[in-house]
């Protein structure tokens, strides 16, 4: 088989210059230490995917995250008052919203959105991933009339379910998605849809506990705000160390993990994606031990921009192994 | 209903085929790509020509769009034999140059100084006036060496030199002596032919001396054959310095220091010899060993046996670990590839034609240790094996041929070079600051020796000067640097807008292309009206071939010079010839077989060679010079002492292209009497006798010189390096490729290649530049670390560095604006870039999108003159020494004394002894000779 890394590009191409992106990934590529192979003339291939998957990846794991918990504390028999019956589903609806309109926008051709819908392609999560996030966007909506409305809770009992399924597929779909991006083995980890889950519920509950100071939650309310916030923010961390410092599946996904780890995303990563989810994880923690919501809201606060982070590091890094 | 010719390029796959059948040429429709999804067709007319890119040759098809007679898109040609319908890059670009924004459409006369950019639209009737009445009046003066045609691009076989004699001009110069003027001598020593033909597709090994498989004469059509070789089994053993794709192909590659070639072919000739690993019988027919032994052993018994021991001992000295010394390379290394030669079984395909031999002082060598192996083999003339070009190629004659001229021009063919196979024309401009003659009307076509000769300012100081180059008349399709110091500069038609014909050796057999005007083709076949191919080409440009009947008639109106009648129409009399008439009598008189082929499909010889672009004339051409003499070719011969047969010449005779004149074949001991070889013995000659008759008598055998860059001359701790700035990139070709967008966007920078230990231990990394100097000057260029060359060498490509004075005088896809200033006196120059290549405005969108900014660098500048004082090649490698730029240092800056040119040029001059041969004989006949006099031209004085 052919195998693009190989070959890295030098500083230079044999008669032309090498595109910046790729002269810069190819830094982070091993050379054979025998032939010392270079790879001499190529076209560039900018990454497709960028700020704007970054960002859909974050406001749908905040809207779906938040949904997630609210159902959760339904179905537990938990009280979340204004912040579970108003708050988390306008979360859930605004992430949704904002993701769909990222996910058009990015479309090469977004005119033909529909198409997606109109001309199905049903071995595609592009397709599925639509479905799911209508099947959300329809149910948080009805999750968030009822709120507004002051329904009885058994509009609640008939909701909880479907919610919590479809919070659980809005924020894990992506892995389905994601995986089906062949080649970019860094995004073929069978793992990926349960963490994009346990990262909604990192920064669903980050968002939730700022929206809880002075909603007077009760201890059983914000305890498990605390809990969530800590448990999801320390499971993130826990599974990023195994993603990205375990054994790798394949080749590829091993050389982007170590751009992750070692190469040009060391610094952001370890700072950023890592440190400062373990920070928050630590706050969290501290607030959870003290029952407080202020603490929590800075872990709160700390858990998006590291989740922004991390997804920055992890759609690029995803793409920047070169394919040919 | 017709059936479809069976074409050599045509393939098919269940129901795809590569190429439209040829039934549908007059009318294929495609659909327009950039109307997708609707379905607009557009119907083409498919016209074969010949590309113009490098000399291979390839055929190329062109898509003539019937509506508006633009040319879509060029593909290759699968009627042709040597191509096959396959091209390199370059081929396709044809596009590009056709339809340059920036091309040249309109004759240009000079209205200020010399290179001052200014310039003013003539018409053709003005240009071709005033040329014509110097000429004519240089003519009926006696001063006929004052018109000279300098051609870069060589044409049709024997077009110019035809219109040249009819003038009586020996003013025929070309840029041979900067290319492949080492091999040439190398191999008429041995052959009397002066370039190889090797049969890559059935030879066991594969030996070469270049980056062949990747660029070179022929490029494409003997890299597809080369790759049919290895896949058939052969194995490729390829020298080069430096890691090149042909290498990277290789089963054995050898990176020896250069200039040590010779010694290794010699060392593997040795070990032949010493093991006998030789085709005795072929040695003993074919060598003309009774010579080596009369003139180096006369003592010894005369017998070939004694000649086989002979031989070996005077070879020992050549041992595997005497040119792994001088190569720099493991011993292994060479006894592998003299194991690997060894066993080739009379099937060893080699070629060199620049490299090494063009790169060092006694590259000729190489060639002619190469020759040697190749003998030693049994290698020479068969299947697999490695033939002279004579016998794979064809040239054809026109008609009304004039008689040869008796003139000897000294500024072309100077005495202090007998032996130089080709004409010394990189010296030209010391030549006349020498005061050896004047020019008064100088041709320059599709040549550029500013830019691609040694020592370009030197060819600037001459080309100004108005009293060393009356007129300076450029014939060329696109801007160079030489054409902006011109007169008048002639826009000249690209590969689909001229007729000529073209014959090379790719392969064991011959075929004759035809390069034609395809649009006035189409508008021929639309019964469309034109006068000439102007009326074809786009602004005015035009064909050579119509300009020099034009020109013809116009310096002999009255046809009292003799000239007029050699350019009347076979068919009309009195008429002027068009390019019609003269290729119809070609096709109906002059290549054997075509006039049958094409009244076996109904048609005339012209139309064709005009359907197909190409016609086979032989396939599976070998072993010629065992081909029994007929009786006709035996009438009236005499034998002489050597076993040469003979017919009776005078001094008006006139050598025919390959051998002396008279001689027709040879007798062999068993009597047997064939055509043998254009030699003087018609023999292989392992001893050259020429060489010992023009007074070089040491070099009659091959032989190892060292070269001026041999390792011993390279001190690398004080920072000296070899460079070798010769090697060429695939995608572009000397000059002219400058305006094809697509080559450019591949190819578009220009690095030095260093080693890295080289790089360590000058202290520069990639992309840091650095001050290159030479003998004569320096230049500053940018460092790329590679491991893909040898330690102690360093490469700087051929093909970039372009440049132009003036805006609207160069290719702006390629080139950059540069001023030239005068540092230190007159006799000093500095080019310095003003700003790299960057996007412009033009009627092509895709000039907005450059994205490339590198011009590269023009390291030729600075490089004095280097002719070998053997066969005057020029030896392009540079010792130089390499330092980190200095802050004054801008990237792309050329500076050159041209005063220490000047002195270079003696140092090498001063190598040479002049000498004259047998009968005060200038040059040997049995080389060849464009333009060739009359055996009296030969002599200084006539003996009679
Ligand atoms: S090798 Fe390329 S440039 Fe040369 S003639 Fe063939 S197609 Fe043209």
């Amino acid at each position: 088989m052919l195998d693009p890394t190989a070959a890295p590009v030098g500083d230079s191409y044999l008669w032309a210059r090498p595109d910046e992106h790729r002269r810069e990934v190819s830094r982070d590529l091993p050379t054979d230490p025998v032939t010392q192979a270079r790879t001499t003339l190529n076209t560039a291939h900018p990454r497709p995917w960028g700020w704007r998957v970054t960002t859909y990846l974050w406001t749908k794991a905040v809207g779906a995250g938040a949904m997630l918990l609210a159902a959760l504390a339904h179905l537990a028999g938990i009280d979340l008052a204004v912040v579970g019956d108003v708050v988390a589903p306008a979360l859930g609806v605004a992430g949704i919203g904002i993701t769909g309109a990222l996910l058009v926008w990015d479309l090469k051709r977004p005119e033909r959105f529909l198409y997606i819908l109109l001309k199905p392609n049903p071995r595609s999560w592009m397709f599925w991933g639509a479905i799911v996030l209508a099947a959300g966007a329809a149910l948080f909506t009805a999750w968030l009339a009822a709120g507004i409305l002051g329904a009885p809770d058994t509009v609640y009992d008939w909701l909880a379910v479907p919610a919590l399924v479809a919070a659980a597929m809005t924020a894990g779909y992506t892995g389905f998605l994601f995986g089906q991006a062949e080649g970019r083995d860094l995004w073929q980890s069978p793992l990926l849809f349960w963490h994009l889950i346990v990262q909604a519920v990192m920064v669903g509950a980050g968002a939730m506990a700022l929206a809880g100071i002075g909603a007077g939650l009760d201890a059983e309310a914000t305890a498990l705000l605390l809990a969530a916030l800590t448990l999801g923010t320390l499971g993130h961390v826990v599974m990023v160390l195994f993603e990205f410092l375990g054994r790798h599946t394949s080749k590829q996904a091993a050389t982007a993990a170590h751009m992750v780890t070692h190469g040009r995303y060391a610094r952001l990563f370890w700072t950023g994606g890592v440190g400062l989810a373990a920070l928050a994880a630590a706050v969290a923690g501290t607030a959870w031990a003290a029952g407080t919501l202020l603490v929590a809201a800075v872990a709160g606060l700390l858990v998006q921009a590291a989740l922004l982070i991390y997804e920055s590091v992890f759609v690029r890094a995803g793409q920047d192994v070169p394919l040919s | 209903m017709s059936v479809e010719p069976d074409l050599p390029g045509a393939r098919r796959h269940e129901h795809l085929r590569n190429f439209p059948p040829v039934s549908s040429w007059d009318n294929h429709v495609e659909y327009d790509a950039k109307a997708h999804p609707r379905k607009v067709p557009h119907s083409y007319m498919l016209i074969p020509t010949t590309c113009f890119n490098c000399e291979s040759a390839c055929g190329l098809l062109a898509y003539v769009d019937k509506d508006d007679l633009s040319v879509k898109k060029l593909e290759g040609n699968p009627a042709h034999p040597g191509s096959r319908g396959r091209n390199c890059a370059k081929g396709p670009a044809t596009v590009n140059q056709l339809n340059d924004p920036e091309r040249i459409l309109y004759p240009l006369r000079r209205t200020g100084e010399r290179g001052a950019g200014q310039w003013e639209r003539v018409s053709w009737d003005d240009a071709l006036n005033d040329i014509a009445s110097r000429i004519s009046t240089a003519i009926t003066d006696g001063r006929h060496e004052d018109v000279m045609y300098h051609v870069g691009r060589p044409g049709e076989d024997g077009f110019t030199e035809r219109v040249l004699n009819t003038w009586g001009v020996d003013g025929h110069n070309t840029h041979t002596n900067i290319c492949s003027a080492g091999t040439r001598l190398g191999m008429s020593l041995w052959t009397g032919f002066d370039r190889p033909s090797a049969d890559h597709a059935n030879a066991k090994v594969i030996l070469l001396l270049s980056s062949h498989l990747e660029t070179g004469h022929y490029f494409n059509p003997h890299a597809q054959r080369i790759m049919e070789g290895k896949q058939s089994g052969a194995k490729l053993v390829v020298l080069d310095p430096r890691m090149s794709n042909t290498a990277a192909h290789a089963d054995a590659w050898l990176a020896p220091w250069p200039g040590s070639e010779a010694a290794i072919l010699l060392a593997v000739a040795s070990y032949l010899l010493r093991t006998r690993r030789i085709d005795e019988a072929f040695l003993r027919r074919w060598l003309n060993w009774q010579t080596y032994l009369a003139e180096l052993h006369p003592d010894a018994a005369q017998d070939f046996d004694t000649f086989l021991d002979r031989i070996t001992a005077d070879y020992a000295e050549f041992t595997f670990d005497f040119a792994a010394e001088e190569a720099q390379v493991p011993v292994e290394r060479i006894a592998e590839i003299a194991e690997i030669v060894a066993d080739c079984d009379g099937r060893l395909s080699a070629h060199i034609w620049r490299a090494a031999a063009a790169g060092n002082l006694g590259g000729w060598q190489v060639a002619r240790a190469l020759w040697f192996v190749l003998a030693l083999t049994g290698s020479i003339g068969g299947r697999g094996g490695t033939s002279p070009n004579g016998w794979h190629k064809f040239i054809p004659q026109g008609p009304n041929m004039p008689g040869h001229h008796e003139h000897w021009n000294e500024l072309i063919w100077p005495r202090e070079y007998p032996l130089a196979t080709n004409e010394l024309s990189f010296l030209l401009p010391h030549f006349l600051r020498e005061g050896r003659g004047t020019l008064d009307v100088y041709f320059s076509r599709v040549y550029n020796p500013i830019w691609t000769n040694p020592d370009g300012f030197t060819w600037i100081e001459t080309l100004t000067d108005p009293d060393k180059i009356g007129l300076h008349v450029a014939l060329t399709p696109t801007w160079s640097e030489t054409a902006e110091f011109a007169d008048y500069v002639l826009p000249m038609g690209h590969s689909s807008e001229r007729h000529d014909t073209h014959s090379y050796e790719t392969h064991a057999g011959r075929w004759l292309g035809f390069r034609q005007p395809v649009r006035r083709v189409a508008m021929d076949k639309l019964g469309q009206d034109y006068t000439d191919t102007r009326d074809a080409n786009p602004g005015e440009v035009w064909e050579e071939n119509e300009f020099w009947f034009e020109l013809s008639w116009r310096i002999d109106p009255d046809g009292a010079l003799g000239i007029t009648k050699y350019f009347e129409s076979p068919y009309r009399s009195g008429e002027k010839m068009t390019t019609d008439d003269y290729y119809r009598w070609v096709f109906e008189h002059s290549v054997p077989g075509l006039p049958e082929k094409a009244a076996a499909q109904g048609m005339t010889p012209l139309e064709y060679m005009r359907r197909y672009g190409v016609v086979e004339v032989d396939t599976d051409v070998y072993r010629v010079d065992e081909r029994p003499l007929t009786d006709d070719e035996q009438a009236d011969t005499d034998v002489d002492e050597q076993g040469v047969v003979r017919k009776p010449v005078t001094l008006d005779s006139v050598a025919p292209v390959f051998g002396e004149a008279g001689a027709v074949g040879v007798r062999h001991d068993d009597g047997d009497v064939t055509f043998g070889w254009p030699t003087p013995s018609r023999k292989l000659e392992v001893f050259a006798t020429a060489m010992r008759d023009w007074g070089q008598g040491e070099h009659a055998t091959p032989g190892y010189i060292r070269s001026h860059v041999a390792r011993r001359e390279i001190d690398v701790d004080a920072g000296e390096l070899v460079l070798v700035p010769t090697f060429r990139l695939p995608t572009l070709i000397h000059t002219r490729s400058g305006n094809a967008k697509y080559l450019n966007e591949i190819s578009n920078t220009h690095p030095v290649w260093l080693n890295s230990t080289d790089a360590k231990r000058h202290g520069v990394r990639t992309d840091d530049l650095v001050r290159i100097s030479t003998e004569i000057g320096y230049f500053v260029a940018r460092v790329w670390v590679t491991e893909g060359i040898r330690p102690g060498v360093c490469a700087l490509s051929h093909h970039m560095g372009r440049w132009r004075l003036h805006p609207g005088e160069g290719s702006r896809w390629v080139s950059g604006m540069v001023e030239l200033s005068h540092l230190d006196g007159e006799h000093t120059w500095l080019l310095r870039h003003k700003g790299g290549v960057a996007p412009f405005d033009s009627s092509d969108p895709d000039s907005s999108r450059i994205d490339w900014s590198d011009p590269g660098v023009h390291q030729n500048l600075a490089f004095a003159v280097h002719p070998d004082p053997h066969s005057g090649m020029h030896c392009w490698l540079q010792k130089v020494s390499m330092e980190p730029a200095r802050p004054e240092d801008r990237y792309g800056d050329v500076y050159v004394d041209t005063r220490r040119s000047a002195e270079v040029y003696r140092e090498w001059l001063a190598k040479t002894t002049p000498a004259l041969g047998p009968d005060g004989q200038r040059r040997p006949e049995f080389m060849m000779r464009p333009l060739a006099p009359t055996r009296r031209g030969y002599r200084t004085e006539s003996p009679e």
